[in-house]
């Protein structure tokens, strides 16, 4: 899941400009246009938390005893390159992609939790029950007012969520996504952070670690699929820290001749993997 | 022992210094032997169509990377199901010198996935059923769409799903998704020519990644096999507070292991990765617990 950097927090950066703040706008170049290869399309329902994560936290000021119910339409596209960098607060490396798109998300509370399917059910259950909601939108680009129309948008700020605003908001969702569509390639791409790099990197101790728990478990007739659940069970947190790699303990299963990935291996190969663990003991 | 064929992200970027590091495969080689510099010529063809439609389990669903979807609502009954299609080429890359990356599958194409559940379980048979449950019995639904390549022209081509991602699931929804799909189809397998593909999976050479994890860096080749019985030896018989110089005397004392083992892997294993010299015990707490770490996984 990708997060929106925050301009204010990421001097430098071609950041993302919340709407209905005031629009700064770079001076345009001429008419450069932009390769844009990967699109993300989706809608999904999420926790309070996760709203935080991926850039709208202000929205989490609502206070409230009941169930909040948050709804997000992500429709993006980015460019095929790619910066690593290292955050300042945990040093972990963060991969930073660079697009245009925006985010939509709807949050609602004070209503019947079951209605928590989509956005229908919500605007019904807003209605009849009195619950409370509000919408945010934010866009990102360069050059936000190169998106013709995006600033419509804003009237969705805060808006009591109803039947009527929904149809809105769902008519300007997809000629947002068309303008995109249109025009996106003339349109610079911003920064943001797509996700964090596996922190697990190569050791040699790694290695000869996922190749023993490979031979172990192919010991015991266990397919690789069950990495997870091994590392579940009890007593094992020395290798809970991405110690095992799932890609080496695939080599070494293929070694025994055993590539699927729920295969549990012929009783010639478990035997050949319990001669291997045999050795030295 | 031939190649294997991992699954990766997409991402192809500069790490530590070095550049076109597949950054997926961080946790199996250093960066500097991981690396893919070639791509796809511009236009040219995609010799392989992959399509499938699978009714499935949420778990599985969850695992293909729609995650984050309806993850807290699911009840007994629900229905999942998702449709890929993916049209892809394989490249043989120039080798780096010390890049274990051997061929790489680049590609285009679409996953779409649909959730519904609360609906009546004699409902539960095709998406047209789905649709009309959802209408009449207030079920629930939620469907997404990851594309891989293809850019702004899948946002064209999917919006009208997109206006409709607010709304139920129901017959109309569903016919916009085939709509959709027909659309994404015809991108994806005729109009191509000018969609940058992005990788897919890359191939890995086993007895390169053998080379590298037995830290030999001369010309005798190296099975993955031998490394991994030879430092499986060693670390049994470190465990056990035997010094490299007793280990590879012990090779001997067994028929199965002086077939199996190799004792400069076994040098290799007490000198380069645990750091010890001929005649030192392998006693220190330290290395004691390297060793049961490393020895009892999956135990």
């Amino acid at each position: 899941m990708w997060k929106l950097l925050n301009p204010a927090q990421e001097a430098g950066a071609p950041g993302g400009t919340l709407l209905g703040a005031a629009a700064t706008a770079a001076p345009a170049a001429p008419a450069p246009t932009y390769n844009y290869t990967t699109p993300i399309i989706s809608s999904y329902a999420m926790t309070a938390h996760a709203m935080g994560d991926i850039g709208f936290g202000a929205i989490l000021n609502v206070n409230t005893s009941g169930d909040v119910y948050y709804f997000v339409i992500d429709v993006a596209a980015f460019t095929s390159k790619i910066d690593i960098k290292t955050a300042a607060d945990d040093k972990t490396s963060i991969i930073t992609r660079y697009g245009i798109g925006f985010r939509v998300a709807v949050v609602a509370w004070n209503i019947d939790v079951k209605a928590s399917a989509n956005l229908g059910l919500v605007a019904a259950s807003a209605q009849v029950k009195g619950g409370q909601s509000s919408i945010l939108a934010h866009a990102f680009a360069g050059d936000i007012s190169a998106l013709g129309g995006i600033a419509g948008i804003t009237k969705f700020n805060g808006t009591k969520f109803d039947a009527q605003t929904l149809k809105d908001l769902a008519g300007f969702v997809g000629q947002l996504a068309g303008v995109i569509a249109d025009n996106g390639a003339t349109i610079a791409p911003a920064a943001m952070d797509f996700g964090v790099l596996n922190p697990n990197v190569y050791t040699p101790d790694k290695v000869v670690t996922a190749n023993s728990f490979a031979i172990e478990q192919l010991c015991r007739s266990t397919p690789r699929s069950g990495l997870d659940n091994w590392l579940a069970g009890g007593g094992h947190d020395d290798w809970r820290k991405a110690v095992i790699s799932p890609t080496i303990v695939a080599a070494a299963y293929a070694n025994f001749g055993v590539t699927a990935y729920t295969d549990g291996g012929s009783t010639d190969q478990v035997r050949q993997a319990q001669l291997v663990q045999g050795l030295g003991t | 022992m031939g190649t294997l064929t991992v699954p990766v992200t997409p991402f192809i970027a500069k790490l530590g210094g070095v550049d076109n590091v597949v950054l997926s495969l961080a946790d199996i080689a250093p960066a500097n032997m991981i690396t893919l510099a070639d791509r796809p010529a511009a236009d040219s063809t995609y010799t392989a169509l992959d399509l499938s439609i699978v009714k499935t389990n949420f778990s599985v669903l969850a695992s293909l990377g729609f995650g984050d979807f309806m993850s807290t609502k699911i009840s007994s009954n629900t229905f999942c199901s998702y449709m890929d299609l993916v049209v892809s080429q394989h490249i043989t890359p120039t080798l780096a010198p010390d890049s274990i990356v051997v061929g790489a599958t680049f590609g285009l194409g679409f996953r779409l996935a649909i959730l519904a559940y609360d609906i009546d379980a004699s409902f539960s048979a095709s998406f047209a059923d789905i649709a009309a449950a959802a209408k009449l019995k207030m079920g629930y639904t939620s469907y997404q769409i990851i594309a891989v390549g293809g850019g702004l022209q899948v946002i064209g081509a999917a919006q009208p799903l997109i206006g409709n991602l607010t709304g139920e699931f129901t017959v109309e929804t569903l016919e916009s998704i085939g709509a959709v799909q027909a659309e994404l189809t015809q991108l994806y397998v005729n109009k191509n020519k000018g969609l940058t593909p992005e990788l897919l999976s890359v191939d890995i050479d086993l007895d390169r990644m053998a080379k590298l994890y037995s830290g030999y860096g001369g010309s005798t080749p190296r099975h993955y096999m031998d490394v991994m019985s030879s430092q499986h030896y060693a670390l049994q018989r470190a465990w056990r507070g035997r010094t490299l110089t007793e280990s590879l005397a012990d090779i001997q004392a067994n028929a199965n292991w002086s077939q199996n083992v190799t004792p400069d892997i076994v040098t290799d294993f007490y000198t380069r990765i645990l750091g010890l010299k001929a005649d030192q015990v392998p006693d220190a707490d330290p290395i004691r617990k390297r060793l049961r770490i490393m020895l009892q996984a999956g135990t």
